[in-house]
């Protein structure tokens, strides 16, 4: 059998925008769906492997956070919960990553859900919960355009019940 | 604590027209999830104002749905205190299955509110006692700024 020392160095991803990206296959593989991609065409495949739902600017920009975290330990199943709670902070490089439009934002956090990179989607969740931490309603509405549709006398009503929560 | 926060836990009709949370609205419904979990309380309850279809979403989340059913006076009582301690919707609805007092361990029937802990009658009694400003500042020669560093809470004007 193919062992990690035999197997080619770089892939060949296609993006959906046909763009052939090279990558190192250890990068590559903090996507689960890649990995199990090659694994499954087993280890001398010189095949480009299609990523029919991420573009090329998408896409190098997930293999830029992939190349920065190559070495991290895969997240295990089991501490999931202990290290999800204590992890309002983004280290500080995943910060400055994240440091994009909300377009692009978006799109990373889906690119990383369907690649199945658990850590960078959870880095993009909390960034968009950061988002909406410490904000007013009418600030969130701003940030993400959300369409205000209740009625001024439901407004008028919710605005009563809050109150109490607003003054902070 | 209803009449002080009236904060209506019902759902509310949604309307046909709108179906929209903007940019938010490009998220799968699970991840829109996970992201609304990350939010402490008083952010998740702001988030739920913004919209009809905000509203509905929070109001169908299962976690928000268990705890309004079994224990919504826990919803009003951790908004009410405004700990800053951070409380999101599952770190809550683990406190409250835990059934064990966070300090001795025997069956816990309180639920200390500015740092959601359980407790059971007896450390609830003669456990964590809050300070007023001024007692600490008296007692431990602290400033104001230090203060605004260290835990701290709303009392609830409350009669007996």
């Amino acid at each position: 059998m193919a062992t990690s020392t035999e197997a080619p160095k770089t892939v060949t991803l296609t993006t959906s925008d046909n763009a052939d990206i090279q990558v190192e296959r250890e990068v590559a593989e903090r996507s689960i769906l890649i990995k199990n991609l090659l694994e499954d065409l087993g280890g001398d495949s010189n095949e480009a492997i299609p990523i029919p739902n991420v573009n090329e600017a998408v896409m190098k920009k997930v293999l830029e956070w992939c190349e920065q975290h190559r070495k991290d330990p895969p997240a295990s199943q089991d501490d999931d919960s202990d290290s999800r709670k204590k992890s309002t902070d983004i280290d500080e490089w995943d910060q400055k990553f994240m440091q994009v439009d909300q377009e692009m934002l978006f799109e990373i956090i889906l690119a990383a859900n369907y690649l199945d990179i658990k850590a960078l989607l959870d880095v993009g969740c909390k960034t968009v919960a950061n988002m909406i931490k410490g904000k007013s309603p009418d600030e969130i509405r701003k940030t993400f355009n959300i369409q205000n549709d209740f009625t001024p006398e439901e407004e008028d009503q919710i605005r009563r019940e809050n109150e109490w929560a607003e003054d902070r | 604590l209803e009449t002080l926060l009236p904060l209506n836990l019902g759902q509310i009709s949604l309307m046909p027209e709108t179906f929209e949370l903007g940019h938010l609205g490009r998220l799968p419904m699970e991840l829109l999830l996970s992201i609304l979990e990350e939010l402490p309380l008083i952010s998740l309850i702001r988030f739920r104002n913004t919209n009809r279809l905000a509203h509905h979403t929070v109001d169908t989340m299962p976690k928000f749905q268990i705890i309004v059913e079994q224990a919504p006076q826990a919803i009003r009582g951790v908004l009410a205190v405004q700990t800053k301690v951070r409380v999101t919707l599952p770190s809550l609805l683990k406190k409250l299955r835990q059934r064990h007092c966070d300090c001795c361990g025997k069956l816990a029937q309180h639920l200390w509110l500015p740092t959601t802990s359980r407790l059971c009658f007896h450390c609830a009694r003669f456990g964590p006692m809050p300070l007023e400003k001024e007692e600490i500042i008296q007692r431990y020669g602290l400033t104001d700024e230090d203060l605004m560093s260290i835990p701290s809470f709303r009392f609830v004007p409350a009669t007996f």
